[in-house]
């Protein structure tokens, strides 16, 4: 057997607030490693989209570390964390409305050298989701929810991540959708990028995962294989409504 | 007459849209309305004033001397409104949104009174470039003086479009505008692309105040007051945070005041009442603007 894969991802003991009230997370420690897929579930409320952003940068932790690749993101802007290969898919998908689906994408590449390999990856991602290739000059705001969020991911995947955190992409999506995004980040998965999911499908997300993570209240509750947690008792009554 | 007319209508029109450009870019990344405007266009003028002093010789009295002096007006207009976002309103973009604007009416006054106490109380000289008097233009004598700050507004219009539509900058700042935390999530430097929209926005009024300056002869302290809530008046009218809605504004704004002037008897007198009956009738039909989006597109 090989060495393990190192961590890629590490939180260790993250508190975090929201305003200067509501407590979000409590002393959060979890890892993702590398090429791993690992899923975060939990109800509405629990903590995860204030763990996405403070992973990356948008909200800075009380207390705890959080590392990627042995570096401290302390102090970092999302600007900087983005390009150290860690690449968030935010709530609501979030395209720039007005700029065309191109534009959008071409954003995505925004934190990478200049020319790199980012036509290549603009080629990949249009072979991914041919739709966007059809509605490459349209602005963003006219696309479908489900568009939007291949255009999302699209634009994410543009910056070339090495690893991709989602928060709840299958939020308000026909389950036809839902499938080909699963679909979607199942090949990504294969393509060797570490993936962070959050979902309130939990069911979806430990089909998905091999590890997972439960939120409750700002709290890590359950933790270990995603197989294992939906065999869980406690998990099935809680989460997946069994 | 009527080409002349035309003319006046244009001018005046050409540089409330270059002042209106300079709202409509801030409103459109940071939603709030930099009342300091009106003195960073001022002060763009009194730069270009200063060179003139300092320099009369170098620059001559064409219009490579007035080229010269637009761009030193841009110059000095562009830092000073970088220096207002970051000393008067950097700090205040999470706060509630009547503290920046009272912070952009403070940084006004002062500026205002600045230039009153340390420069001077009176109004002073601009230099006009010599040699465009009286242009033949189809049959009719017109005033080219006009016709250059014209032409110069034009340009720098069709410079500021080529810049937002076609830079990886100008991407960004309308990335920005969509959607602040989203562009941040990209790598974009938020602050950095905030300085840059202030620069272009000050530069811009810079150029408007050089330009009027040179239009009427002589620039003043106060002379940012009038064109400058004019001009916030045409970026409403066109719909703010709309680039092509400030140049329409402005230039319909123009052409109102010179009808109004021009075609109503004492018009003159009249020209403001008529650009702000003309504001009123169309914000009760179109509140968000000619160009506008409707309120509420965000996601």
């Amino acid at each position: 057997m090989s060495a393990p894969p190192a961590a890629m991802l590490e939180l260790e003991g993250v508190s975090a607030a929201y305003g200067r009230k509501i407590r979000a997370l409590k002393g959060v420690s979890l890892e993702a490693r590398e090429g791993e897929a690992v899923a975060l579930i939990g109800n509405n409320g629990a903590g995860k989209t204030t763990l996405m952003k403070v992973v990356s940068g948008l909200l800075a932790p009380e207390a705890g570390r959080v590392r990627f690749r042995g570096r401290d993101l302390a102090g970092l802007a999302p600007d900087r964390v983005v390009g150290l290969g860690l690449c968030l898919v935010p709530e609501g998908r979030r395209v720039f409305p007005r700029l065309s689906v191109l534009e959008n994408l071409q954003m995505g590449a925004y934190a990478r050298p200049r020319g790199a390999d980012a036509a290549r990856d603009l080629d990949r991602v249009l072979a991914m989701f041919p739709i966007l290739g059809r509605r490459r000059s349209q602005p963003g705001g006219t696309l479908s929810g489900g568009e939007q969020q291949m255009l999302a991911l699209g634009r994410a995947l543009m910056a070339a991540p090495q690893l991709l955190m989602l928060d709840e992409p299958s939020l308000g999506l026909a389950p036809v959708v839902v499938d080909q995004i699963f679909e979607t980040l199942e090949l990504i998965k294969r393509g060797g990028v570490s993936i962070l999911l959050v979902e309130q499908n939990a069911r979806r997300a430990l089909k998905f995962a091999s590890r997972a993570y439960v939120l409750e209240t700002g709290t890590i509750v359950a933790q270990g294989e995603a197989r294992a947690l939906l065999d869980d008792p406690a998990v099935r009554q809680a989460y997946l409504g069994l | 007459m009527l080409v002349q007319q035309l003319l006046n209508a244009l001018t005046l029109g050409a540089i409330y849209a270059l002042i209106a450009l300079g709202y409509t870019l801030v409103y459109g990344i940071l939603a709030m309305i930099n009342f300091a405007h009106s003195e960073v266009l001022m002060l763009g003028a009194f730069a270009a004033w200063a060179l003139a002093g300092w320099a009369p010789a170098a620059l001559g009295s064409g219009l490579w001397g007035a080229a010269g002096l637009l761009a030193a007006g841009m110059l000095g207009a562009g830092l000073v409104n970088v220096l207002i976002e970051r000393l008067a309103y950097r700090r205040l973009r999470r706060a509630p949104r009547l503290a920046p604007l009272i912070s952009a009416i403070g940084v006004s006054i002062v500026l205002q009174n600045a230039v009153f106490l340390w420069v001077s109380t009176q109004s002073l000289a601009f230099p006009q470039p010599a040699g465009t008097s009286a242009v033949s233009f189809l049959g009719a004598s017109i005033n080219g003086l006009q016709l250059a700050i014209l032409g110069a507004a034009l340009g720098l219009m069709i410079l500021l479009h080529l810049f937002i539509a076609r830079t990886r900058m100008g991407r960004a700042m309308r990335a920005c505008a969509d959607d602040l935390e989203a562009a941040k999530l990209m790598g974009v430097n938020a602050d950095f692309v905030i300085a840059v929209t202030f620069f272009v926005g000050g530069a811009l009024g810079g150029a408007a105040g050089v330009l009027y300056g040179m239009n009427y002869g002589s620039i003043k302290y106060n002379m940012g007051f009038l064109p400058g809530i004019k001009a916030f008046t045409a970026a409403v009218l066109g719909g703010i945070g709309s680039v092509r809605g400030a140049v329409l504004g402005g230039f319909l704004l123009g052409f109102l005041e010179v009808l109004a002037a021009g075609y109503i008897p004492n018009g003159a007198q009249w020209r403001d009442v008529v650009a702000f009956a003309a504001l009123i009738l169309v914000l009760l039909a179109r509140p968000s603007g000619l160009l506008g989006e409707r309120a509420a597109q965000k996601v």
